[in-house]
């Protein structure tokens, strides 16, 4: 039996795992019961890393160390905008790393982004393996659509140093499409909605005969569950600051529960039409007297405070489908994916823009993971009847004269795929060309972004014009992208794989996975040595206070002396062990210890008895 | 072995749960207690609240102390337990110790004076660890409760043994003192005794001590196992009821499923409906087509049987030959003619009014005629060809039928068969048929057009060419051979799945596929006209040559080369019923009546070369209607059928050599815009086997350059030497052609070869820079 391959939904605020079991794709629980777990990653105060719910539960009050949406900044350069969008939306600390990559600064330690979101992805693999009973290896990660290859590239290191191999990664909506046609011979086109945490995605499919492809996919990447959670805390705090003229958000404590009961109200939300908001003594009033906030929080009132959202989205799918000229009756199913696609709201007005009955046979926030695991399983499984179709994001193609950018593969054409174009110098006498290999949409060079760049030398001195190259683009099945340039006269030719810039060095890489693996390690024997370290220190404490006593007791004797100066030896050893912080001579000196102990004891109850 | 304990509160990893049936208004709390009330939710352990409630973890713990004893959270201690563990002010953790688990009951020291001293004893519990170690270097997990049974019970058995000892030396302590008694008589001695007694019985409890401690390990142990069996026992519990929950959720989805599989075999079974429906007007249309064609061509041919036909009918009619006697032709028994395929007998009737058609043979051969007419090409099979069609049409690989009026040279045509047994010996990981099928499809990309690639007729809408294409791709897509060492396989299946994505991506481009499919159409309609032309031409020239023989007359004999034609085998892989039957019409002479058979001879032949001579003219006529039209290929048949019928006119000849040639421009012109449209795709292999085509079909300068320079460009030299020199030939003074030669013999390293040309360029044009650089690097290479 080959290797189980986990397929995990690296999502913006939550992630999912789940696995083909026995030919049925599964989502893995937490060990806390939930199918999801916060994307959320913290360093505590004594320097421990915190991982997913237990993240969330303090990251208002720990804000500055406790990183979120990590997502939104993986694989980005430090001079991009969505980067600099981050800086003044987040409390971390967002620093500037080595190669114009993005590091977030936590308690003085500087952590790249792939080393955050790997912390993720071994959370969710230390749960597939603890559901599993067995080590789990290679994975299927998703990623948003309009990820670039340097996003995708960093979301495959991230994987790499969580000690997970990537086996593929692919687009959440064709994810979600492969759970939703998992299993069913259909042939229709369908449009996947997804609403999650922090942003949205439309995105349209062609699936038949068991294949998927990617017609055209847009989105908003700053539109999500939290903007509604906002608008109920707000909602919350100005009620209270009219009835107490305090404002709740400038006390952390206050302000995080706010926004958990905010997420629990909107859940409730989605199946009842009330709820009450309780947070009893949420702040003082500053006479030692604490007040309490509760509110009954109505279904409608939530509409009425979101519909603004909800109204964004659909402007967003009208103006996709228009773009690719896609007719909206052409779309046979929608499915919904992402937790905030269960507020009742969204799915009516979804089913009343495309007038159709939105999908109900899968699971909004576990239909992503799912669909990852039924690829990995397809993948690995030659009877398999299942096949995706992936498309190339992104336009790719080189900077041409000018300073434009020149396409050789269009976005959104299946992979594999390969394309050459003959370009001519531009200057007489030219011996080189230096071949920027782009990725984007933009008309100017400059605009998009940089994958790679190199050199074919050694051209024959002629006019311009004359001398022809010819670059020839391939993608391959798993997204990796070489170019090769050839001087058509000579035969000369110079290629590169474009290992995409994920913003880490192989080195780096190589050295994050080791200091993963060490930090593991430690994690586990440090809180071994906690445990014999309070031990000994407990019997340390009693044999100190027992000393005196027993000392007075025996050391009349010759015999006694001798156990005294042992006894103290003993203790000395303990001390020192536990001081130096050697586990094994802690566990040593633990049963000389209780030995010692136990004859102190014996000798003082005797004594009592005599 | 349990985690470290925090003082006054329970285990580090313990999860208090906040208690539903406590109201916390109820009590009076800091909102900084309020805060950390709002962090216990049952998942969440106290070391792990220490560290996020942001407070640290003494405050925290003094909070979670004060919420314990009030009744809010709920720990295993239980509120009471902490509400005694609590005290008001704030303890120091380690200040307060932990009190010591109450020790087992000791076995009871006896109280009898001892007057000697023990034995020391060695320390059990050093047994017992050693024990433990072992286990837990057996890789078993301490928490096992059968292990911790095993080890408690082990200590236990030491423990009685050892009080057994106990015991026993005690006894031989007193029956010591007993005898010292007897004996000393004094009572200091009897002081000392007890002295020494009391000191004996100190050090035997100094000695117990450690059983006791090893008793109690064993009680612990033995609480353990306890705690695991319950704690097995309860997840047993869950995963029953958690078995039960996905029991049913699996019979809800299975209902689901019913449902949903009835509707889809409906749906399934409409469109199933709907297809057939369109395949079968596909058809009907495909149908008539073809029976216009057979009805054009049978036309022509029934008029040459007919005039067959006639000279029998006079030969029977002569006088001298009135008397029964062997027939002069040989003719199958004839009964009642044979019922024809409709066709047939509609287009026999049409082209033929004069005498009647009187043998079965003739029928016989309208009969193969109609049928092979009729029979649709490999490329007009159904929507979607079988994999035996397709097999078949590899088996008969797509040529260019060599017609009468232009050999055209089939390119890889045999290659296409030859599979490479080395390569099929490598990728043991992959199924031999698969490996064929990989290779034979990789051999085609170059040849099909997109739509003979995608395996789909000329006219199939968008929604056949994506089911084709994903049917294709489950073959093809290198996913399908994921993880698997495929070798010089993995190459192949990248080429053929980009050619087929490629493929589907055009063909599903309205605007792009319009284009394309004209073009296409053009050369598949021209090829399916020369093949039927070239089936009727050889048939005609069959009869033509059979009448020939067969009249007893000296009709002007066939032209020598034409009779060698008529008489080969016909050129073109025409499948073998498609040939009509080799005529048993051998004429067999009668005996005696030379004179008389002379005379009808001569009239016969007279009438025989005066039909000829009319039909010639008859084609001749028609071949020029069809030239005035600018219909050369057909034009070009009907002065071949001219030709023949009157091989002495030179009239004919000429419009058939002038037929001939037009027809093959017009085709090279096809394949000339074929190439130049899959230049500009970069499908350069297909390019420069158009050009080819092109250059073959009518060698003119323009498609030999540009073949040349296609060839170089897929870098085979011989064939672009090839081209480049008769472009050459065909155009000396064109300075293109011969700067082409040159980078062809440069590549070849033909440096001296590539100067002569350069210089020849730089002759004609004395401006060309491209030439002028090139020269001054191959005079230096040369």
């Amino acid at each position: 039996m080959a290797d189980k391959v986990i397929g995990i939904d690296l999502g913006t605020t939550n992630s999912c795992v789940a696995v083909v079991e026995d030919g049925t794709p599964v989502v893995i629980p937490n060990r806390g019961g939930y199918k999801t777990t916060p994307s959320m990653v913290a360093i505590a105060e004594n320097g421990k890393r915190l991982v997913g719910h237990i993240a969330k539960r303090q990251a208002i009050t720990n804000a500055e160390n406790t990183v979120f949406a990590a997502k939104r900044l993986i694989g980005r350069k430090w001079d991009s905008p969505a980067v600099k969008a981050a800086m003044e939306a987040v409390p971390y600390r967002i620093v500037e790393g080595p190669h114009n990559d993005v590091r977030i600064m936590l308690r003085d330690q500087v952590f790249s982004i792939p080393e955050v979101s790997a912390y993720i992805l071994q959370e969710m693999k230390m749960i597939a393996e603890d559901y599993l009973g067995e080590e789990v290896k290679k994975a299927v990660v998703t990623v948003p659509a309009y990820f670039n290859d340097g996003q995708r590239q960093a979301t495959k290191d991230a994987g790499r140093i969580a000690g997970l191999d990537v086996i593929r990664i692919i687009n959440e909506p064709t994810s979600a499409a492969l759970a939703y046609g998992f299993g069913k011979n259909i042939e229709r086109k369908v449009a996947v909605f997804d609403l999650g945490g922090g942003t949205f995605d439309i995105s349209v499919l062609e699936i038949g005969n068991g294949v998927f492809e990617v017609i055209s996919t847009a989105g908003d990447t700053f539109l999500g569950g939290e903007d509604f959670d906002k608008r109920i805390i707000d909602w919350l705090v100005f009620g209270f600051a009219k009835e107490h003229k305090i404002d709740l958000r400038k006390d952390k404590m206050a302000l995080q529960r706010l926004k958990d009961v905010a997420e629990k109200a909107k859940c409730e939300l989605s199946t009842v039409k009330e709820t009450e908001i309780n947070l009893p003594f949420i702040i003082s009033t500053g006479k030692s007297e604490a007040l309490h906030l509760q509110r009954a929080l109505a279904r409608d009132k939530l509409e009425e405070l979101t519909i603004d959202l909800v109204e964004r989205c659909i402007q967003i799918c009208k103006k996709t489908l228009q773009e690719a000229d896609i007719d909206k009756g052409e779309i046979e199913d929608v499915i919904l994916v992402g937790g905030q696609t269960r507020m009742p709201k969204v799915q009516e007005v979804v089913a009343d823009f495309f007038g159709l009955e939105p999908c109900k046979g899968v699971h909004p926030d576990e239909v992503v993971a799912l669909g990852a695991a039924i690829q990995g399983a397809a993948l690995i499984d030659e009877q398999s009847d299942m096949l995706l179709l992936d498309v190339t994001p992104h336009s790719l193609g080189i900077m041409i004269v000018g300073g434009y950018f020149h396409r050789l593969i269009e976005q959104n054409t299946t992979v594999p795929c390969s394309k050459s174009h003959v370009f001519t110098t531009v200057k007489d006498n030219q011996t080189s060309v230096k071949i920027l290999v782009l990725q984007g949409e933009a008309e100017r060079a400059e605009e998009n972004e940089l994958l790679g760049e190199f050199i074919l030398t050694g051209l024959r001195r002629a006019p311009k014009g004359e001398v022809e190259v010819e670059v020839n683009f391939e993608i391959s099945a798993d997204g990796i992208v070489s170019v090769s340039a050839k001087d058509l006269e000579t035969g000369l030719q110079q290629s590169i794989t474009v290992t995409a810039t994920s913003g880490l060095t192989e080195d780096e890489i190589r050295r994050m996975v080791e200091a993963n693996k060490d930090y593991m390690l430690e994690v586990r024997s440090g809180e071994e040595f906690e445990k014999h370290k309070q031990n000994a220190e407990r019997l340390v404490d009693e044999i100190e206070q027992l000393f005196p006593k027993v000392e007075e007791i025996i050391s009349g004797s010759d015999f006694g002396q001798d156990a005294v100066r042992k006894a103290r030896s003993v203790l000395d050893r303990a001390k020192s062990a536990i001081s130096s912080h050697d586990m094994q001579a802690v566990v040593d000196s633990t049963e000389a210890l209780t030995r010692t102990l136990n004859m102190f004891k014996g000798v003082v109850s005797k004594t009592k008895l005599g | 072995m349990a985690a470290a304990p925090i003082p006054g509160l329970g285990m580090r990893d313990e999860c208090p749960r906040p208690n539903p049936a406590a109201d916390p208004r109820a009590a009076t709390l800091s909102p900084q207690e309020g805060w950390v009330l709002s962090r216990v939710d049952g998942h969440t352990s106290f070391g792990e609240l220490c560290l996020i409630t942001g407070l640290g973890e003494e405050q925290t713990v003094v909070i979670l102390k004060g919420l314990a004893a009030r009744g809010l959270i709920l720990t295993r201690n239980g509120p009471a337990a902490l509400a005694r563990a609590a005290p008001p002010a704030p303890a120091r953790p380690h200040a307060q110790p932990v009190p010591a688990p109450a020790p087992a009951q000791p076995p009871s020291p006896p109280k009898r004076p001892v007057a000697q001293p023990a034995p020391p004893l060695r320390a059990p519990s050093s047994l017992l660890a050693r024990e433990w170690r072992s286990h837990a270097s057996d890789g078993a997990r301490p928490d096992d409760p059968e292990l911790a049974r095993r080890v408690a019970e082990a200590a236990e058995r030491e423990a009685r043994e050892l009080k057994r000892k106990a015991i026993e030396l005690q006894e031989t302590a007193a029956a010591a003192t007993r005898a010292r008694l007897a004996a000393a008589t004094e009572e200091e001695s009897l002081v000392r005794a007890a002295q020494e007694q009391q000191a004996a019985t100190a050090r035997i409890e100094s000695t117990l001590a450690p059983f006791r401690a090893a008793l109690e390990a064993a009680q612990a142990a033995e609480a353990r196992a306890r705690d695991a069996v319950a704690h097995a026992q309860a997840e047993l519990a869950r995963v029953t009821a958690e078995r039960a929950l996905a029991e049913q959720k699996l019979a809800d989805a299975s209902r689901e499923l019913t449902g949903v599989h009835g509707a889809a075999s409906q749906a399934v079974q409409r469109a199933h409906e709907a297809t057939q429906r369109r395949e079968h007007s596909a058809r009907l249309e495909a149908d008539a087509a073809a029976r216009a064609a057979a009805a054009t061509t049978a036309a022509r041919v029934t008029e040459e049987i007919a005039l067959r036909a006639d000279q029998h009918a006079l030969e029977l009619e002569s006088p001298d030959l009135g008397r029964p006697g062997p027939p002069i032709f040989a003719l199958p028994k004839a009964g009642p003619p044979e019922p024809r395929a409709p066709q047939s007998a509609r287009a026999a009737r049409a082209a033929q009014p004069g005498p009647k058609a009187p043998a079965s043979d003739l029928s016989q051969i309208l009969r193969n005629y109609a049928s092979e007419v009729d029979r649709p090409g490999p490329r007009d099979d159904g929507p979607e060809p079988t994999p035996a069609k397709a097999a078949r049409a590899e088996a008969a690989p797509e040529v260019e039928l060599a017609t009468e009026t232009s050999a055209v040279v089939p390119i890889s045509a045999a290659a296409a068969e030859e599979l490479d047994p080395a390569l099929l010996g490598q990728a043991p990981a992959l199924p031999l048929s698969a490996k064929k099928r990989i290779v034979r499809k990789h051999q085609r990309i170059a040849q099909d057009d997109l739509f003979e690639l995608l395996e789909i007729p000329l006219d199939s809408g968008k929604k056949e060419v994506k089911r084709s294409y994903y049917k294709l791709s489950k073959e093809f897509h290198p996913d399908r051979y994921f993880g698997k060492r495929l070798g010089p396989y993995k190459a192949l299946i990248d080429d053929i799945f980009k050619a087929l994505s490629q493929a589907a991506d055009f063909l599903t481009d309205d605007t792009r596929r319009a284009e394309y499919e004209a073009m296409i159409r053009t050369q598949h309609e021209m090829r399916d006209l020369e093949r039927t032309m070239q089936r009727a031409t050889e048939a005609a020239l069959e009869e033509s040559r059979r009448l020939a023989e067969g009249a007893a007359a000296e009709p002007a004999p066939l032209p020598e080369h034409e009779r060698e034609r008529a008489g080969r085998a016909p050129s073109g892989p025409v499948p073998p019923g498609g040939r009509a039957p080799t005529p048993r019409a051998v004429p067999i002479m009668p005996p005696g009546g030379a004179p008389a058979r002379r005379l009808v001879r001569q009239v016969i032949g007279q009438r025989l070369l005066d039909e000829r001579l009319q039909k010639g003219r008859h084609h001749f006529e028609e071949g020029s209607r069809l030239a005035s039209l600018g219909q050369w290929v057909a034009a070009a048949g009907s002065f071949k059928l001219a030709a023949t019928f009157a091989p002495e006119n030179p009239e004919y000849q000429g419009h058939l050599q002038q037929a001939q040639e037009e027809a093959a421009a017009l085709q090279a012109t096809t394949h000339f815009r074929r190439g130049v449209f899959e230049e500009s795709a970069g499908r350069f292999d297909t390019a420069a086997r158009c050009y080819e085509h092109a250059a073959t079909l009518q060698p003119t300068f323009q498609p030999c350059v540009k073949a040349a320079e296609m060839f170089l460009k897929i870098r085979e030299l011989n064939r672009a030497r090839e081209y480049g020199i008769k472009a050459v030939e065909l155009d000396p003074t064109n300075a293109s052609g011969h700067l082409t030669l040159a980078q062809v013999f440069r590549e070849a390293k033909q440096f001296k070869d590539a100067k002569r040309s350069l210089e020849r360029v730089m002759k004609l044009d004395p401006e060309n820079k491209t030439a002028r650089s090139l020269l001054k690097e191959v005079q230096k290479l040369a």
